[in-house]
Protein backbone atom coordinates (compact mmCIF):
# COMPACT_ATOMS: atom_id res chain seq x y z
CA UNK A 1 0.00 0.00 0.00
CA UNK A 2 1.26 3.39 -1.12
CA UNK A 3 1.19 6.29 1.77
CA UNK A 4 -0.38 8.64 -0.38
CA UNK A 5 -3.47 5.97 -0.13
CA UNK A 6 -2.85 5.60 3.53
CA UNK A 7 -2.97 9.89 3.68
CA UNK A 8 -6.47 9.37 1.52
CA UNK A 9 -8.05 6.70 3.28
CA UNK A 10 -7.56 8.39 6.94
CA UNK A 11 -8.91 11.66 5.06
CA UNK A 12 -11.85 9.97 4.17
CA UNK A 13 -12.33 8.10 7.91
CA UNK A 14 -12.31 11.76 8.73
CA UNK A 15 -14.79 13.25 6.51
CA UNK A 16 -17.41 10.59 7.19
CA UNK A 17 -16.85 10.81 10.84
CA UNK A 18 -17.55 14.44 10.80
CA UNK A 19 -20.54 14.19 8.90
CA UNK A 20 -22.04 11.33 10.65
CA UNK A 21 -21.34 13.33 14.21
CA UNK A 22 -22.99 16.64 12.33
CA UNK A 23 -25.98 14.25 11.51
CA UNK A 24 -26.25 12.99 15.08
CA UNK A 25 -25.61 16.31 16.83
CA UNK A 26 -29.33 17.04 18.56
CA UNK A 27 -28.65 18.15 21.27
CA UNK A 28 -29.99 21.78 21.40
CA UNK A 29 -33.64 21.35 21.35
CA UNK A 30 -33.21 19.14 24.67
CA UNK A 31 -30.80 22.46 25.94
CA UNK A 32 -33.58 24.95 24.76
CA UNK A 33 -36.02 23.38 26.61
CA UNK A 34 -34.23 23.09 30.12
CA UNK A 35 -32.94 26.50 29.68
CA UNK A 36 -36.59 27.80 29.40
CA UNK A 37 -37.86 25.29 32.56
CA UNK A 38 -35.67 26.69 34.51
CA UNK A 39 -36.26 30.63 33.54
CA UNK A 40 -39.60 29.75 33.82
CA UNK A 41 -38.77 28.32 37.73
CA UNK A 42 -39.30 32.13 39.52
CA UNK A 43 -42.73 31.76 38.83
CA UNK A 44 -43.51 28.96 41.67
CA UNK A 45 -41.68 31.02 43.86
CA UNK A 46 -44.74 32.56 45.39
CA UNK A 47 -44.16 35.33 48.43
CA UNK A 48 -45.66 34.38 51.38
CA UNK A 49 -47.86 36.66 53.46
CA UNK A 50 -47.74 38.75 55.26
CA UNK A 51 -43.45 39.07 54.90
CA UNK A 52 -40.94 38.45 57.42
CA UNK A 53 -38.92 40.87 59.10
CA UNK A 54 -35.98 41.99 57.54
CA UNK A 55 -33.18 40.67 58.46
CA UNK A 56 -34.73 37.31 60.52
CA UNK A 57 -32.92 34.34 59.01
CA UNK A 58 -35.33 31.47 58.50
CA UNK A 59 -34.67 28.34 56.76
CA UNK A 60 -37.85 27.17 54.82
CA UNK A 61 -39.21 23.51 54.95
CA UNK A 62 -40.34 20.78 52.52
CA UNK A 63 -42.03 17.98 54.03
CA UNK A 64 -41.02 15.89 56.49
CA UNK A 65 -40.72 12.16 56.79
CA UNK A 66 -40.09 10.73 60.42
CA UNK A 67 -37.77 7.73 60.26
CA UNK A 68 -39.76 4.68 63.05
CA UNK A 69 -37.05 4.07 65.74
CA UNK A 70 -34.56 6.03 64.83
CA UNK A 71 -35.73 9.58 65.79
CA UNK A 72 -34.41 10.83 62.18
CA UNK A 73 -36.47 13.58 60.56
CA UNK A 74 -35.48 13.23 56.97
CA UNK A 75 -36.86 15.51 54.28
CA UNK A 76 -36.60 13.95 50.40
CA UNK A 77 -37.80 16.90 48.98
CA UNK A 78 -35.04 18.98 51.05
CA UNK A 79 -32.57 19.41 48.25
CA UNK A 80 -35.38 20.15 45.74
CA UNK A 81 -36.98 22.65 47.56
CA UNK A 82 -35.59 26.51 48.84
CA UNK A 83 -32.88 27.17 51.06
CA UNK A 84 -33.25 29.91 52.67
CA UNK A 85 -35.64 31.93 50.25
CA UNK A 86 -39.05 32.27 51.93
CA UNK A 87 -41.48 31.50 49.86
CA UNK A 88 -45.67 30.63 50.44
CA UNK A 89 -45.26 27.08 48.45
CA UNK A 90 -42.23 25.12 48.95
CA UNK A 91 -43.46 22.44 48.20
CA UNK A 92 -44.38 23.31 45.12
CA UNK A 93 -41.31 24.81 44.03
CA UNK A 94 -39.36 21.34 44.80
CA UNK A 95 -42.23 19.54 43.01
CA UNK A 96 -41.78 21.76 40.39
CA UNK A 97 -37.65 21.00 40.24
CA UNK A 98 -38.25 17.20 40.47
CA UNK A 99 -40.68 17.71 37.20
CA UNK A 100 -37.80 19.90 35.50
CA UNK A 101 -35.44 16.79 36.10
CA UNK A 102 -37.57 13.85 35.37
CA UNK A 103 -39.07 15.64 32.34
CA UNK A 104 -35.85 16.94 30.86
CA UNK A 105 -34.32 13.46 31.34
CA UNK A 106 -37.60 11.44 29.93
CA UNK A 107 -37.84 14.64 27.28
CA UNK A 108 -34.58 14.36 26.04
CA UNK A 109 -34.32 10.30 25.71
CA UNK A 110 -38.06 10.42 23.85
CA UNK A 111 -36.54 13.23 21.25
CA UNK A 112 -33.28 11.24 20.75
CA UNK A 113 -35.06 8.06 19.94
CA UNK A 114 -37.61 10.02 17.58
CA UNK A 115 -34.78 11.70 15.67
CA UNK A 116 -32.58 8.73 15.49
CA UNK A 117 -35.14 6.81 13.99
CA UNK A 118 -36.21 9.53 11.52
CA UNK A 119 -32.47 10.28 10.41
CA UNK A 120 -31.31 6.47 11.02
CA UNK A 121 -28.65 7.32 13.17
CA UNK A 122 -28.92 6.59 16.70
CA UNK A 123 -27.20 8.53 20.04
CA UNK A 124 -26.13 6.03 23.09
CA UNK A 125 -28.24 7.75 25.16
CA UNK A 126 -28.34 4.76 28.51
CA UNK A 127 -25.69 7.23 30.42
CA UNK A 128 -27.35 10.31 29.64
CA UNK A 129 -29.98 8.66 31.38
CA UNK A 130 -28.51 6.57 33.95
CA UNK A 131 -26.65 9.29 35.30
CA UNK A 132 -29.97 11.87 35.29
CA UNK A 133 -31.35 8.76 36.92
CA UNK A 134 -28.56 8.26 39.48
CA UNK A 135 -28.75 11.79 40.28
CA UNK A 136 -32.60 12.32 40.78
CA UNK A 137 -31.91 9.47 43.25
CA UNK A 138 -29.19 10.77 45.27
CA UNK A 139 -30.78 13.69 45.59
CA UNK A 140 -33.96 11.81 46.53
CA UNK A 141 -32.66 9.50 48.77
CA UNK A 142 -28.55 9.74 49.63
CA UNK A 143 -28.13 13.56 50.33
CA UNK A 144 -30.81 14.18 52.25
CA UNK A 145 -30.44 11.01 54.46
CA UNK A 146 -26.60 12.39 55.28
CA UNK A 147 -27.88 15.01 55.99
CA UNK A 148 -29.75 14.45 58.65
CA UNK A 149 -28.00 11.79 60.11
CA UNK A 150 -24.43 12.81 59.74
CA UNK A 151 -23.89 16.82 58.96
CA UNK A 152 -26.60 18.43 61.25
CA UNK A 153 -25.58 16.49 64.47
CA UNK A 154 -22.12 17.36 63.32
CA UNK A 155 -21.73 20.94 61.78
CA UNK A 156 -25.54 22.29 61.72
CA UNK A 157 -27.14 23.71 59.12
CA UNK A 158 -23.92 25.96 57.66
CA UNK A 159 -20.65 25.28 59.06
CA UNK A 160 -17.44 26.65 57.52
CA UNK A 161 -14.97 24.22 59.60
CA UNK A 162 -17.77 21.20 58.21
CA UNK A 163 -16.64 22.16 54.47
CA UNK A 164 -13.26 22.60 55.24
CA UNK A 165 -13.14 18.99 56.92
CA UNK A 166 -14.89 17.40 54.42
CA UNK A 167 -12.94 18.49 51.39
CA UNK A 168 -10.09 16.86 53.56
CA UNK A 169 -11.42 13.91 54.08
CA UNK A 170 -12.07 13.01 50.59
CA UNK A 171 -9.04 14.20 49.01
CA UNK A 172 -7.94 11.62 51.71
CA UNK A 173 -10.14 9.08 51.30
CA UNK A 174 -10.93 9.31 47.29
CA UNK A 175 -7.61 8.91 45.94
CA UNK A 176 -6.07 6.18 47.77
CA UNK A 177 -9.22 3.45 48.04
CA UNK A 178 -9.61 4.73 44.23
CA UNK A 179 -5.76 3.08 43.88
CA UNK A 180 -6.44 0.14 46.03
CA UNK A 181 -9.54 -0.66 43.82
CA UNK A 182 -7.92 -0.14 40.75
CA UNK A 183 -7.44 -3.01 37.97
CA UNK A 184 -9.05 -6.52 37.48
CA UNK A 185 -6.51 -8.40 38.92
CA UNK A 186 -7.27 -10.37 42.16
CA UNK A 187 -6.93 -8.21 45.39
CA UNK A 188 -6.57 -9.57 49.11
CA UNK A 189 -10.19 -9.05 50.87
CA UNK A 190 -8.67 -6.91 53.67
CA UNK A 191 -7.50 -4.33 50.46
CA UNK A 192 -11.03 -4.41 48.68
CA UNK A 193 -12.48 -4.18 52.15
CA UNK A 194 -10.19 -0.92 53.13
CA UNK A 195 -11.17 0.28 49.70
CA UNK A 196 -14.60 0.14 49.51
CA UNK A 197 -14.94 1.56 53.26
CA UNK A 198 -12.66 4.29 51.94
CA UNK A 199 -15.14 5.11 48.92
CA UNK A 200 -18.05 4.85 51.79
CA UNK A 201 -16.57 7.78 53.50
CA UNK A 202 -15.56 9.95 50.36
CA UNK A 203 -19.05 8.96 49.20
CA UNK A 204 -20.07 10.55 52.40
CA UNK A 205 -17.85 14.01 52.59
CA UNK A 206 -18.87 14.29 48.62
CA UNK A 207 -22.26 14.42 49.94
CA UNK A 208 -21.31 17.15 52.73
CA UNK A 209 -19.60 18.96 50.03
CA UNK A 210 -22.37 19.18 47.85
CA UNK A 211 -24.94 20.11 50.34
CA UNK A 212 -22.99 22.86 51.07
CA UNK A 213 -22.44 23.39 47.20
CA UNK A 214 -25.90 24.03 46.88
CA UNK A 215 -26.58 26.64 49.75
CA UNK A 216 -28.65 28.83 47.83
CA UNK A 217 -31.33 26.20 47.02
CA UNK A 218 -30.68 25.15 43.73
CA UNK A 219 -29.50 22.00 43.59
CA UNK A 220 -31.37 20.43 40.41
CA UNK A 221 -29.38 22.73 38.14
CA UNK A 222 -26.21 20.69 39.74
CA UNK A 223 -27.74 17.63 38.42
CA UNK A 224 -28.42 19.26 34.98
CA UNK A 225 -25.15 20.58 34.80
CA UNK A 226 -23.62 17.22 35.23
CA UNK A 227 -26.22 15.60 32.88
CA UNK A 228 -25.52 17.78 29.98
CA UNK A 229 -22.04 17.29 30.73
CA UNK A 230 -22.31 13.12 29.61
CA UNK A 231 -24.16 14.62 26.80
CA UNK A 232 -21.40 16.75 25.67
CA UNK A 233 -19.41 13.32 26.12
CA UNK A 234 -21.96 11.26 24.40
CA UNK A 235 -22.23 13.78 21.32
CA UNK A 236 -18.20 14.45 21.22
CA UNK A 237 -19.16 18.14 20.63
CA UNK A 238 -16.69 20.68 21.41
CA UNK A 239 -19.65 23.24 21.39
CA UNK A 240 -21.95 21.01 23.16
CA UNK A 241 -18.79 20.96 26.15
CA UNK A 242 -18.52 24.72 25.67
CA UNK A 243 -22.25 24.84 26.67
CA UNK A 244 -22.38 22.55 29.54
CA UNK A 245 -19.21 23.96 30.93
CA UNK A 246 -20.48 27.43 30.75
CA UNK A 247 -23.36 26.30 32.47
CA UNK A 248 -21.74 23.91 35.35
CA UNK A 249 -20.06 27.39 36.02
CA UNK A 250 -23.41 29.36 35.85
CA UNK A 251 -24.83 26.35 37.97
CA UNK A 252 -22.22 26.62 40.66
CA UNK A 253 -23.11 30.54 41.00
CA UNK A 254 -26.34 29.95 41.47
CA UNK A 255 -25.91 27.37 44.12
CA UNK A 256 -23.04 29.42 45.85
CA UNK A 257 -23.08 33.07 45.64
CA UNK A 258 -26.26 35.27 46.94
CA UNK A 259 -27.35 37.29 43.62
CA UNK A 260 -29.01 39.27 46.24
CA UNK A 261 -25.66 40.82 46.42
CA UNK A 262 -25.14 42.00 42.93
CA UNK A 263 -28.85 43.70 43.16
CA UNK A 264 -27.81 45.32 46.29
CA UNK A 265 -24.84 46.91 44.95
CA UNK A 266 -26.76 47.65 41.68
CA UNK A 267 -29.40 49.46 43.01
CA UNK A 268 -28.86 50.02 46.65
CA UNK A 269 -32.07 48.45 47.59
CA UNK A 270 -33.01 45.25 48.92
CA UNK A 271 -35.13 41.97 46.96
CA UNK A 272 -38.02 41.24 48.87
CA UNK A 273 -39.94 39.59 46.46
CA UNK A 274 -39.13 35.47 46.41
CA UNK A 275 -39.52 35.34 42.57
CA UNK A 276 -37.00 37.99 42.02
CA UNK A 277 -34.49 36.23 43.87
CA UNK A 278 -34.62 32.96 42.15
CA UNK A 279 -34.42 34.65 38.84
CA UNK A 280 -31.82 36.41 40.03
CA UNK A 281 -29.76 33.14 40.88
CA UNK A 282 -31.33 31.19 37.75
CA UNK A 283 -31.08 33.92 34.71
CA UNK A 284 -27.10 33.12 34.48
CA UNK A 285 -27.64 29.30 33.79
CA UNK A 286 -30.71 30.06 31.95
CA UNK A 287 -29.34 32.00 29.26
CA UNK A 288 -26.13 29.78 28.75
CA UNK A 289 -28.89 27.33 27.71
CA UNK A 290 -30.88 29.36 25.69
CA UNK A 291 -28.69 31.27 23.72
CA UNK A 292 -26.09 28.57 23.70
CA UNK A 293 -28.71 26.09 22.19
CA UNK A 294 -30.45 28.80 19.44
CA UNK A 295 -26.62 29.08 18.59
CA UNK A 296 -26.03 25.44 18.38
CA UNK A 297 -29.80 25.21 16.36
CA UNK A 298 -28.12 27.76 13.91
CA UNK A 299 -24.84 26.23 13.30
CA UNK A 300 -26.42 23.34 12.66
CA UNK A 301 -28.60 24.11 10.04
CA UNK A 302 -26.07 25.74 8.40
CA UNK A 303 -23.93 22.97 9.03
CA UNK A 304 -26.54 21.22 6.73
CA UNK A 305 -25.45 20.70 2.71
CA UNK B 1 13.63 -6.24 13.48
CA UNK B 2 10.23 -3.93 13.60
CA UNK B 3 7.47 -5.33 10.90
CA UNK B 4 6.24 -2.43 8.34
CA UNK B 5 3.06 -1.34 9.38
CA UNK B 6 1.37 -2.41 5.98
CA UNK B 7 1.60 -5.97 8.44
CA UNK B 8 -1.06 -5.18 10.86
CA UNK B 9 -3.86 -3.97 8.05
CA UNK B 10 -6.75 -6.17 8.11
CA UNK B 11 -7.88 -7.29 4.68
CA UNK B 12 -11.57 -7.49 5.73
CA UNK B 13 -11.61 -4.04 7.33
CA UNK B 14 -8.94 -2.44 5.13
CA UNK B 15 -11.36 -1.32 1.75
CA UNK B 16 -12.36 2.13 1.46
CA UNK B 17 -16.23 1.26 2.36
CA UNK B 18 -16.06 -1.34 4.56
CA UNK B 19 -13.78 1.08 6.41
CA UNK B 20 -16.51 4.06 6.19
CA UNK B 21 -19.31 1.65 7.57
CA UNK B 22 -17.54 0.48 10.74
CA UNK B 23 -16.52 4.52 11.16
CA UNK B 24 -20.49 5.33 10.60
CA UNK B 25 -21.56 2.55 13.05
CA UNK B 26 -18.64 3.34 15.49
CA UNK B 27 -20.11 6.79 16.15
CA UNK B 28 -23.74 5.98 16.97
CA UNK B 29 -25.77 3.32 18.61
CA UNK B 30 -27.31 2.14 15.40
CA UNK B 31 -27.30 2.74 11.81
CA UNK B 32 -29.55 2.56 9.77
CA UNK B 33 -29.21 0.89 6.31
CA UNK B 34 -30.72 3.29 4.03
CA UNK B 35 -28.39 6.12 5.81
CA UNK B 36 -25.18 4.07 5.45
CA UNK B 37 -26.15 3.83 1.66
CA UNK B 38 -27.03 7.98 1.22
CA UNK B 39 -23.82 8.51 3.44
CA UNK B 40 -21.09 6.07 1.27
CA UNK B 41 -23.32 6.80 -2.32
CA UNK B 42 -23.60 3.30 -3.17
CA UNK B 43 -25.93 0.48 -4.70
CA UNK B 44 -27.96 -1.78 -2.04
CA UNK B 45 -26.18 -4.85 -3.45
CA UNK B 46 -22.86 -3.42 -3.08
CA UNK B 47 -23.82 -1.98 0.30
CA UNK B 48 -25.32 -5.13 1.38
CA UNK B 49 -22.36 -7.22 0.17
CA UNK B 50 -20.14 -4.99 2.57
CA UNK B 51 -22.21 -5.55 5.51
CA UNK B 52 -22.22 -9.19 4.84
CA UNK B 53 -18.53 -9.14 4.97
CA UNK B 54 -18.23 -7.48 8.21
CA UNK B 55 -21.22 -9.40 10.21
CA UNK B 56 -19.39 -12.60 9.01
CA UNK B 57 -16.24 -11.19 10.87
CA UNK B 58 -17.73 -10.50 13.64
CA UNK B 59 -17.44 -7.06 13.39
CA UNK B 60 -21.10 -5.56 12.99
CA UNK B 61 -24.35 -7.20 13.90
CA UNK B 62 -27.25 -6.79 11.65
CA UNK B 63 -30.69 -5.98 13.06
CA UNK B 64 -34.07 -6.35 10.88
CA UNK B 65 -37.54 -4.95 12.30
CA UNK B 66 -40.12 -2.67 11.17
CA UNK B 67 -40.94 1.27 11.85
CA UNK B 68 -44.51 1.15 11.47
CA UNK B 69 -44.83 -0.82 8.00
CA UNK B 70 -41.68 -0.27 6.30
CA UNK B 71 -38.99 -2.65 6.96
CA UNK B 72 -35.76 -1.60 8.10
CA UNK B 73 -31.99 -2.87 8.27
CA UNK B 74 -29.90 -1.79 11.61
CA UNK B 75 -26.48 -2.75 12.32
CA UNK B 76 -24.05 -1.68 15.14
CA UNK B 77 -20.76 -2.38 15.73
CA UNK B 78 -19.25 -5.19 17.78
CA UNK B 79 -16.30 -4.59 20.55
CA UNK B 80 -14.11 -6.80 18.36
CA UNK B 81 -15.01 -4.09 15.28
CA UNK B 82 -13.94 -1.12 17.58
CA UNK B 83 -10.68 -2.91 18.24
CA UNK B 84 -10.71 -3.62 14.35
CA UNK B 85 -11.61 0.14 13.50
CA UNK B 86 -8.67 1.01 16.23
CA UNK B 87 -6.28 -1.00 14.86
CA UNK B 88 -6.68 -0.19 11.01
CA UNK B 89 -6.29 3.90 11.82
CA UNK B 90 -3.17 3.35 13.87
CA UNK B 91 -1.38 1.43 11.04
CA UNK B 92 -2.72 3.74 8.81
CA UNK B 93 -1.35 6.78 10.77
CA UNK B 94 2.17 4.48 10.91
CA UNK B 95 2.11 4.40 7.61
CA UNK B 96 2.33 7.80 7.24
CA UNK B 97 4.17 8.71 10.41
CA UNK B 98 6.64 6.60 8.44
CA UNK B 99 6.41 7.77 5.28
CA UNK B 100 6.85 11.91 6.68
CA UNK B 101 10.12 10.46 8.49
CA UNK B 102 11.64 8.78 5.92
CA UNK B 103 10.79 12.22 4.20
CA UNK B 104 12.67 14.36 7.05
CA UNK B 105 15.72 11.98 6.86
CA UNK B 106 16.19 12.12 3.38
Amino acid sequence: MTDDAAVTLLNEVARVRRRTRRDRHAYWPPMLLLGVLILAAPLVYGQTVPQPKLGVFTAVSTPIWRIPGTGLAYAPLQLFGPRFVLVADPTAVALYWLCVVVLGIAATMVWYRWRGSRVGLETPTRTFVLVGIAGLLYLLGILPLVATAVMFPLFGYFSALGIWLSAAIFVVTAVPSALALRGHERRPIWRDALGWAGMAIALLSASSLLFYASIEGFAPVLVIAVALLVLAMIERSALCGAIAVLFGIGALVANLYNMENVYFRLSGGYVEDPRLIAFAHLVLPAAVLIIGGAVAGVVARMAKP
Amino acid sequence: MNDHPTAGLDDVVHQKHRLAILTVAAEAKRVEFGYLQRTLDVTKGNLSRHITVLADAGLLKVEKGYDGKTPKTWVHITSTGRRALADEINTLRALVARHDQAGAES
